[in-house]
């Protein structure tokens, strides 16, 4: 009798194995206003980039964080990047004018309400941190803790347009086409 | 002692509100602009509120906004809303300065020369997702057998789903297709000869994750493969051209078949005689050239006249 039983038991991990492996290949279904975001930035870019004087020095490091990152890892990525921009980059930007303080303000907006839309996301376990993923997003800390204060949060800024077309290719991948 | 502080704290309140009055050119009290609300329909956001009205004077307000971020995450900054930083209507056109789904208060200050009346805010915070929508305004039309659909143009946020159906007695199969923004010409089915189709369509907003109710269901018919008013024309003016032809065919027929059989000769005119026969060659004895023999085909009339003459 405790012989049957094992079986069964082999047979609910198996399929709860499964289970959980299916849903971790779902990626949290977030609307994005893709049209805003972009045209905000647009108006704002020059202006920032302008004011970044740091060339040699990249706190996003896209090649070494964004663009080799796997599927499964995205999620949680997208979640705590956006989270250290609405926490520390737009906070150490002081901006006086008005034109530009509304470009970053839709901005800051955007990431926060995405950021929160990840957070609650259904299948939590989809938005998980793994070990890589942490250590990678620890790169990016590390680079804009480097720097002194107001320059890292412009140049941070001014590198929006590498981590909005990241963002938008996974999330929006019919909006990057276009 | 103790009477003694009493008046000090009096002559201190009575000097505190006195002195600012004194430097204040008007002893008007602007008020802050009253019942501040947001009126949103189809993704366009009204700020209204309350008139100041000081008589003979013109009051202008000032509009502020912050979101969730600036409330939250930098200790309340306010931003200068794009169009209303300084307007005499007590209304403002936001639609523009709400450019994320989260929640947005509002602030706004009447201002009179160089006096500002204290800010009003909001009762209630304002989320885009709150908007009104409304069901689309929908135009089918035909262009031969194309049934063509035609939105709008109601901005980058909307999207308009479309729903279609062949009208049959037996089982109706409905079909679906996402037009992706409006004021542009859309095909959605060629049509079947004679049938009549039927279509309805909603607005989708993606960024708010909400959409319209259904409008109401038009409906359009394919033209007929041989309509019946080409067939009666066609038909008529075949008959006419029949009346007409007819005869003009039967009369040629005739003339052919007399040809065929009983061909009527007829001398060309260039051989025809018109002068009398005597005067043709003139053979004088004088003319040196002598006359050649000339055969001359005589008319049987013209013969029994030159019989009659010789007679005579």
């Amino acid at each position: 009798m405790k012989l049957s039983g094992f079986p069964l038991s082999l047979l609910c991990a198996t399929l709860f194995l499964w289970l959980a492996h299916a849903g971790s290949l779902k990626r949290c279904q977030i609307s994005m206003d893709v049209h805003q975001i972009e045209k905000s930035f647009q108006g704002i870019k020059n202006t920032i980039q302008t004011k970044d004087v740091f060339q040699n020095v990249t706190i996003l490091s896209a090649s070494e964080t964004l663009f080799n990152i796997t599927p499964s890892d995205v999620c949680c990525m997208t979640k705590n990047i956006l989270g250290f921009y609405v926490d520390k980059v737009f906070r150490n930007h002081e901006e006086s004018d008005p034109r530009i303080q509304r470009g970053l303000s839709t901005l800051a907006n955007s990431f926060l309400r995405i950021r929160n839309a990840l957070e609650q996301c259904k299948n939590q376990r989809n938005c998980d941190c793994r070990e890589e993923a942490t250590e990678k997003f620890q790169i990016i800390v590390g680079n804009y803790e480097q720097m002194e204060v107001k320059a890292a949060a412009i140049k941070a800024l001014g590198e929006l347009d590498i981590l909005l077309s990241w963002i938008i290719r996974n999330y929006r991948p019919k909006a990057a086409t276009k | 002692m103790v009477l003694k502080e009493a008046s000090a704290n009096l002559v201190v309140w009575l000097l505190c509100t006195l002195i600012p009055t004194l430097f204040t050119d008007e002893a008007v009290h602007l008020p802050a602009p009253p019942d501040l609300s947001v009126h949103s329909t189809n993704m366009k956001h009204i700020l209204t509120w309350s008139p100041v009205t000081i008589p003979g004077e013109t009051v202008n307000y000032s509009v502020e906004y912050q979101g969730e971020y600036e409330r939250y995450y930098t200790s309340s900054t306010w931003i200068p809303s794009s169009w209303c930083s300084s307007i005499s209507t007590p209304e403002c056109n936001v639609t523009d300065d709400i450019t994320a789904t989260v929640a947005y208060n509002f602030r706004v200050k009447a201002i009179l020369g160089s006096q500002s009346s204290s800010w009003s805010t909001l009762k209630e915070l304002f989320n885009r997702n709150s908007t009104v929508l409304t069901s689309p305004r929908m135009k089918i039309s035909k262009d031969g057998y194309h049934l063509i659909v035609e939105f709008e143009d109601m901005g980058p946020y909307f999207e308009f789903n479309v729903t279609y159906w062949k009208k049959s007695p037996n089982s109706q199969k409905e079909l679906y297709k996402i037009v992706r923004e409006g004021g542009s010409l859309v095909h959605l089915e060629t049509m079947e000869a004679g049938a009549e189709y039927c279509v309805k369509a909603q607005t989708i907003v993606e960024v708010i994750e909400r959409s319209s109710t259904f409008n109401q269901v038009e409906c359009i018919r394919a033209q007929d493969e041989f309509p019946l008013l080409t067939i009666v024309l066609v038909s008529s003016a075949g008959f006419v051209l029949f009346l007409v032809g007819l005869p003009l065919f039967i009369w040629k027929t005739s003339q052919l078949l007399r040809y065929s059989c009983c061909p009527v000769v007829v001398l060309p005119d260039t051989l025809k005689i018109t002068d009398s026969p005597q005067k043709l060659i003139s053979c004088k004895k004088e003319d040196i050239e002598p006359c050649d023999i000339v055969a001359r085909v005589i008319y049987p009339e013209e013969l029994f006249r030159s019989w009659i003459q010789e007679a005579l």
